[in-house]
């Protein structure tokens, strides 16, 4: 005899499998769907942005795209240790490896003399395991994915991907990122002992209560950048509840000669939100896995 | 959390995750199509013309609630639409030959699981808005208030055909004889 809580919890619960041919059909007529709705709207969104990248002498635009892009990929890879080596900061580290995973989203904005520059805008799903590494995938123009940059504990290396050139490259890992990425907190906080920081105080985000640091022109970000930077300025807002990073805003000007070449002789600033934190969160490994096509070939600066 | 990045990243034009949220849901929704069509061809038509549509329109996607109610909404909507075409269909059939095939009940193509047969064969047999009502409310997580205000009746008439509907179903899965 069944009760109405029994049927509830039936109804409630009832699985059917889909038939496979049925289930194929549906995927590629939804794959299908998508396909033909993103590219129209990229054509009739953008159709002079590849006229400007055309012009652009495509070589030199991909190496400084890409350069800027390391240069915040790098700030923010080392963004979950900052504070000077205080009882905080180890705090900090401790929570963020207890975590093991995190999943969060940054915003990337790059103007030059005040004026954006649009298809450098970039909206970026950024995720760290302590047990594979990190990797972020770097979306321009609303939906392109511009780059994707894998830093793998495994192969001691950065690989970063640019579907749309077709490129990659691999770089092994410099000093400060094998010690940032080694796991060692005790490492990382005689790395970040020089660091000068000021405490920004507290302030409510998303109704947590957090406490924020700041530093300007770090010596790590200058180890973990590939390109010289004239400024930098980083804020981090730390959740006073579970010593984990909450948010981060971060502000560099560059005139490094690879970005001065694409702006003509100009500096560019950067501009970068990271927020959305959600930590130890189910992370697969094949998230982190990396595979080149066969016909990509690599970057050449 | 991960349906949050899942359709964030959907918006971006991942086809990754158009298959992960597909992979995630499809089971769910098509019992949910089955339970209100009680006819897995038909059922499977919904749930395919749901994703591609769900596809079609991923980056004006707006979710005030969770994404496995909002997938079962749009199933019991198109649900609602191919019910109404059986109907006329039915109509304009009967007017032209008044001795054919009757297709007031939906064809049954072959259920494969019992317990999901037994209960299409109860749900089938409520009036379609109990159906709808019980499949909003458990499979697609609205509150009667959110089911009211959708159909614009009152909360007091949804929450008699839920209650009218599960009584019913009970009485037929208990196999008791009902008026």
């Amino acid at each position: 005899m069944r009760s109405a809580e029994n049927i509830e919890r039936l109804i409630k619960n009832v699985r059917y499998k889909t038939s496979a041919e049925m289930r194929k059909r549906t995927l590629n007529d939804a794959s299908e769907a998508q396909s033909k709705s993103r590219k129209s709207k990229w054509a009739a969104a953008h159709s002079n942005i590849w006229r400007i990248i055309m012009t652009s002498k495509i070589t030199k635009l991909s190496s400084a795209a890409l350069i800027i892009i390391a240069v915040t990929a790098g700030i923010i890879h080392f963004s979950s240790s900052i504070d000077g080596g205080s009882i905080v900061f180890a705090d900090v580290l401790k929570s963020i490896q207890e975590a093991n995973t995190a999943v969060w989203h940054e915003q990337r904005v790059i103007t030059c003399n005040g004026e954006e520059l649009p298809f450098l805008t970039s909206d970026v799903v950024r995720y760290y395991s302590v047990e594979y590494g990190a990797k972020e995938e770097m979306y321009a123009l609303k939906n392109i994915l511009l780059q994707e940059v894998y830093w793998s504990i495994e192969k001691g290396a950065r690989i970063e991907v640019a579907p749309l050139w077709k490129q990659y490259k691999r770089t092994e890992f410099t000093e400060a990122e094998r010690t940032v990425g080694g796991r060692s907190i005790e490492a990382i906080v005689e790395l970040v002992k020089s660091e000068q920081t000021t405490k920004l105080g507290s302030k409510t985000i998303n109704g947590r209560k957090a406490e924020g640091f700041e530093i300007e022109d770090s010596k790590i970000a200058g180890a973990l950048v590939p390109v010289e930077f004239d400024s930098l300025v980083a804020r981090f807002w730390i959740d006073v509840e579970t010593s984990l990073p909450i948010q981060y805003e971060a502000e560099l000007v560059i005139s490094d000669r690879h970005i001065t070449t694409f702006t003509g002789g100009k500096a560019v600033e950067v501009k970068v939100i990271g927020d959305e934190f959600q930590w130890d969160v189910e992370l697969g490994k094949d998230i982190f896995e990396l595979n080149i096509p066969p016909d990509y070939t690599e970057m050449e600066y | 959390m991960e349906d949050k990045l899942l359709i964030w990243k959907l918006k971006k034009g991942s086809n990754e995750a158009l298959c992960r949220i597909y992979e995630k849901y499809e089971e769910h929704l098509l019992a949910s199509a089955i339970s209100l069509l009680y006819d897995v061809g038909s059922a499977e038509d919904v749930v395919h013309d749901v994703f591609v549509t769900f596809a079609q329109s991923a980056d004006k996607l707006k979710l005030n609630g969770n994404l496995k109610g909002y997938l079962t909404r749009c199933v019991v909507n198109l649900a609602r639409d191919k019910i109404r075409a059986i109907q006329r269909r039915r109509i304009r059939l009967n007017e032209e030959n008044p001795a054919g095939p009757d297709i007031q009940q939906p064809s049954h193509a072959v259920i494969r699981d019992e317990e999901l047969d037994r209960l299409s064969q109860a749900m089938g047999s409520l009036p379609y808005e109990q159906r709808e009502t019980i499949v909003l409310h458990l499979r697609g997580e609205m509150t009667f208030k959110a089911i009211a205000k959708s159909h614009g009746v009152s909360i007091n008439t949804v929450c008699s055909r839920y209650r009218y509907g599960l009584t019913k179903l009970r009485s037929l899965l208990n196999g008791e004889v009902v008026k």
